[in-house]
């Protein structure tokens, strides 16, 4: 039976609820729906369920965009309702026609409510029977055939009698058919409840435990099946096919690694017992704190100064299908005026650039799908104000939601966690975890010079036990930062090492217990089960996930196996998953950044640290309105006004030998086209380009070129090496010079990515000739048409 | 294609008869003319200036589920109707409040009313209004209180060390709502609890403030314990009660910075 149907504004205020079916829900199902779905990019999805003590209920929607309404209908899992999507639609079709923003109260809507739910059950017990009979209708026209009764929404059939009574048994009938299986040829509706089903069985089979998974977790692990968002009027056919191509390709990941053979040296390369801890460490130089702050400290630099606005698009792959059947001039009067309603066919086409352009920003591909799907069940049926295009509307819409993906759920001021935890004098564990070599040693070492600038005391525990010199590597670190470690050597459980290594923080009062752990494929099932034995032993306070920048599609796959195994394997009722995410190696996918944008949505967990380089300050906070920026932007980035030596530093003579303008310039990349700019003192001061030679040996006489203007731009127009030093006399002999190297031309983006960009695709015709009209008539171009038009109907009201 | 030239054509004759038609003015006339559009554009332009100084917005924000939504629509129409879900999209309405309807018609100068969604993953839409506040509302819920506190103080922080909260001093009012609950905090408890949190905020935060791009400003005085007093804007604390409709308390805040 139906639990409960609402009808709320997306406001949050309630308008109208079935007073008649009256069951008091169980839990708060549709806040949840709202915070853990809809609100999280999610409602391209079928269904969504929920399940809290005494209730699992089953939860589909539907949008009226225009309005501004949400029809939520909830009901208890084990029925499947097969009437609900048909009834969520009817309701929506004569809700609007009754619905006035400043009216609050609907009673009069119980009547028709009434009708049409009658209506509803009618019509899907008539489906039963037709189908008991046995006969082989495609799923498509059968959809066809059901939906277009509702809409006519009439009283053709009214009711007899008897069917409502009928319900409860035909419901059950239908379960039965359900769980008999195949009988039931492939209508679509049951097919869907069906696969869900499936899934969520084979999911609590798996656990046995952890029947009530967190609500997420189900979610998440229906989105790596990639078949969250089949719509019912969707053709049902193409998308189910993509979906199962997808499929094989995600399943040829790495393959795990052979582990057998290290078993025998292992008992020579444990080294851990042998070595003294203060002996010979002479050779590693300590650097302490002074190698300036960390980046997390400093704000960013560039990253937004090189967001200048163009907003070209790629014209010939808006052009909808119909706007060129049309005459270009009743769609430009159209956009002036304001389109009725958007709907889904003049949508597609904007959206699927929008689609192409984040899979280039190497966005998984589910996930831009899913994304675009979201974006466009909250437009469709929208008003096009007056003067905008589609394709920036679609964008605009798509900025919205990037932004509120990114934006952090829960508080990422970690510092603020560790004051709390050492109020309850506990150590604040943070478990790095992760694949293979994505870094994680390394940005544990960043946080933990992070940490430290910040007085907490930190403690390191070497619990990558597995791969032979992890702890002599993470020693080192340890050694150069002066932070005790703890370890205990290799062939120790992990979970033990972590156990002991939080108890003799608690004991000599560290603030922070970095855990290290061994890199690990998300199917290797045995180490897999190794780290959730760690992550449940330990309860750590946070567990970061280390991810590369680097990975596309596979993103996806790790998280989502990650969190999947997390729980399945763990032990308690609660399990814990990934809290946050660290992005490394951003320093070496120029506007790819599309990874950090698959795992927040896969996760639902921040970005808390992004590791942009090689040095220990190398450790920074997500951008996250440059991201978006990045990620909408098309084809090659912008060229970039840079300062020389960031905002600290500039052309002097640098403070520390650790500090100079090489050690900036390490860390920048520069592409052909980019400006760099020096700000000095032009009386005491000046910039000379020279030649390697002369760079070395700081030579003044023979610049090539020669600056004293006090605000130097040179333009890197070739790729290569330059050399820039001082020209006041000894300056440069102090340090104050640098050299840069300059990255040979890419293409669109670099990473010689095989797709055309649009902008080489197709060069806009500058004149207001035949182009012109062509762009005018797809996409509405602004520039010299819309001009011409402008003053044509300028004058024409004059 | 011949379209486009066709019109190309038909404007630049509109365009030079317009250009005749100037030049046939006489020049007095015609100064008269320019100098009435710009007369008529500077002061439609001041108007709006001018009213954007004295904004009648007021915000209602807090954490999801303090119960904004039920307070907005009890202020506005003296009802919470059938109740409220999570809110996806802020509810925004200028109105006259509910109360004063009866009363002194067609004379009060209606309120702005905005009801930010709490969602932290909609509290970037909260950036978007603060420019133009007149006040603020943080609604707290007393009933739920201990469990949401420190997610609450990090909210109330990030509204107190806003750029434009700071810069307009604009007042903020502490709501305890859901007092009707027999088990609610009572609002000198909530103000305690969350000056204390906030002390403890500010002196993680500082420490990261360099980083923070969003929070320019420290709050309250160095080297004292925090209190609210020490805001430049005013910070009030009041209760109130969306589901029974006691607002009493907000409402004369609303009116105390908006006035009628």
């Amino acid at each position: 039976m139906l639990e409960q149907l609402l009808i709320f504004t997306r406001g949050g205020l309630i308008l109208w609820t079935c007073k008649e079916i009256g069951n008091a829900l169980k839990g708060s199902p549709i806040d949840t729906l709202i915070r853990s779905c809809l609100l999280e990019e999610r409602s391209g999805a079928v269904s969504f369920n929920y399940d809290a003590p005494g209730a699992a209920y089953t939860l589909k929607w539907t949008f009226h965009n225009d309005l501004g309404l949400v029809f939520v209908a909830v009901y208890q899992r084990i029925l499947h309702l097969l009437y609900v999507d048909d009834l969520l639609s009817m309701v929506k079709q004569s809700f609007s026609e009754i619905y006035d923003p400043k009216r609050m109260a609907y009673d009069d809507f119980d009547e028709t409510f009434r009708q049409l739910r009658i209506e509803a059950e009618a019509r899907a017990e008539e489906l039963r029977k037709t189908k008991q009979v046995g006969k082989p209708v495609s799923s498509v026209k059968k959809q066809g055939q059901v939906s277009k009764p509702g809409l006519e929404g009439g009283n053709k059939r009214v009711s007899e009698g008897g069917s409502k009574k009928d319900d409860g048994d035909g419901n059950k009938a239908k379960v039965s058919t359900l769980t008999n299986g195949h009988s039931n040829g492939n209508h679509q509706m049951e097919d869907d409840s069906q696969e869900t089903d499936l899934a969520n069985g084979k999911e609590n089979t798996s656990s046995n435990v952890a029947v009530d998974l967190s609500k997420l977790q189900k979610l998440r692990s229906k989105g790596v099946r990639g078949r969250g968002g089949v719509r019912k009027t969707d053709s049902i056919g193409n998308k189910s096919s993509k979906v199962a191509a997808a499929e094989p390709a995600k399943k040829a990941t790495k393959k795990n690694r052979v582990w057998d053979d290290a078993a025998p040296k292992q008992s020579k390369l444990d080294f851990t017992d042998s070595v003294d801890e203060n002996g010979n460490n002479d050779h590693v130089d300590i650097v302490a704190a002074d190698q300036g702050e960390s980046m997390m400290d400093k704000e960013e630099v560039f990253s937004s100064d090189s967001e200048s606005e163009d907003d070209d698009e790629p014209g010939s792959d808006e052009k909808p299908a119909e706007a060129k059947k049309k005459g270009w001039f009743s769609s430009v009067f159209q956009s002036i005026t304001g389109k009725a309603n958007l709907e889904r066919t003049d949508l597609g086409p904007a959206l699927k650039a929008l689609k192409e352009r984040l899979m280039t920003k190497n966005v998984a591909e589910e996930i831009a799908e899913k994304l675009c799907e979201s974006v466009e069940a909250s437009l469709e049926g929208k008003k096009l104000s007056s003067f905008t295009r589609i394709s920036s509307t679609v964008q605009a819409a798509m900025e919205d939601a990037l932004v509120r993906i990114l934006t952090p759920r829960r508080s990422i001021d970690i510092l603020r966690d560790v004051h709390a935890a050492k109020e309850q004098r506990k150590p604040y564990v943070v478990v790095f975890v992760g694949v293979n070599g994505v870094g994680k040693s390394t940005n544990l070492a960043k946080v933990a010079y992070w940490l430290q600038q910040h007085k907490v005391s930190v403690m390191m525990a070497a619990c990558d036990t597995f791969r032979s010199g992890a702890v002599e590597q993470l020693r080192t670190h340890a050694r150069r930062l002066q932070i005790p470690i703890f370890e205990k050597g290799y062939e120790k459980d992990p979970a033990v090492v972590a156990k002991e290594a939080i108890q003799e923080a608690t004991r000599n009062g560290s603030d922070v217990v970095l855990v290290d752990t061994a890199g690990r494929m998300q199917d290797n099932e045995p180490l897999m089960r190794a780290l959730s034995k760690l992550i449940n032993l330990n309860q750590p306070d946070l567990v970061l996930f280390v991810g590369e920048a680097l990975v596309g599609n596979d993103a996806v796959d790790q998280l989502s196996k990650f969190n999947q195994k997390l729980s399945d394997l763990s032990t308690s009722g609660n399990p814990r998953l990934i809290d946050g995410i660290l992005l490394t190696k951003f320093d070496t996918i120029d506007d790819k950044v599309g990874a950090a944008l698959s795992m927040v949505y896969i996760s639902g967990s921040p970005v808390m640290f992004v590791g942009c380089g090689q040095s220990y300050t190398d450790l920074k906070k997500l951008n996250v309105k440059a991201i978006v920026k990045t990620l909408l932007n098309h084809g090659a980035s912008n060229p970039r006004v840079i300062l020389v030596g960031g905002s600290v530093g500039s052309w002097k003579v640098p403070d520390s030998p650790n500090n100079t303008l090489n050690h900036w310039a390490e860390n920048n990349r520069f592409k052909v086209g980019d400006f760099i700019v020096w700000k000095y003192d032009m009386k005491v001061d000046s910039v000379l380009q020279v030649t390697k030679e002369d760079y070395e040996s700081c030579n003044t006489a023979n610049p090539l070129k020669q600056y004293n203007d006090g605000d130097t731009k040179v333009e890197l127009d070739k790729s290569g090496p330059y050399f820039f030093i001082s020209g006041a006399p000894g300056n440069c002999a102090k340090g104050e010079k640098i050299t840069l190297v300059v990255l040979a031309e890419r293409k669109s983006g670099g990473g010689g990515a095989p797709q055309v960009s649009p902008d080489t695709a197709q060069t806009p015709a500058p004149a207001p000739a035949p182009g012109a009209a062509h762009n005018a008539a797809a996409g509405l171009k602004v520039g010299s048409g819309w001009f011409l038009t402008a003053v044509v109907i300028g004058l024409a009201m004059a | 294609m011949d379209n486009l030239e066709d019109l190309k054509i038909v404007a630049e004759q509109w365009w030079k008869q317009g250009i005749e038609f100037v030049q046939q003015i006489p020049p007095p006339q015609l100064y008269t003319a320019i100098g009435v559009l710009l007369l008529a554009t500077i002061w439609l332009l001041s108007i709006r200036l001018f009213r954007r100084t004295k904004s009648n917005t007021v915000l209602l924000c807090g954490l999801s589920g303090s119960g904004k939504t039920t307070l907005f629509f009890q202020l506005r129409d003296g009802s919470s109707h059938q109740g409220a879900v999570t809110s996806m999209e802020p509810n925004e309405g200028s109105f006259v409040l509910h109360n004063e309807n009866n009363t002194k018609k067609g004379k009060v100068k209606p309120v702005h009313l905005v009801d930010v969604p709490g969602h932290s993953r909609l509290r970037s839409k909260l950036e978007e209004y603060l420019p133009r506040a007149a006040a603020v509302v943080f609604v707290v819920d007393a009933l739920e209180f201990l469990p949401n506190i420190r997610a609450a103080s990090e909210y109330l922080y990030d509204i107190l060390t806003n750029a434009s909260v700071v810069k307009n001093k604009i007042p903020v009012l502490l709501c305890c709502n859901k007092t009707d609950k027999v088990t609610a905090h009572t609002k000198e408890f909530i103000r305690k609890q969350m000056e204390k949190e906030i002390e403890k905020l500010r002196v993680s935060r500082s420490a990261i403030s360099t980083a923070d791009i969003a929070n320019d400003f420290t709050l309250g005085i160095e080297g004292e314990v925090f209190s609210f007093s020490h805001c430049q804007n005013k910070v009030t604390v009041a209760e109130a009660s969306g589901l029974t409709g006691e607002t009493d308390q907000v409402q004369a805040f609303i009116r105390e910075h908006v006035k009628p």
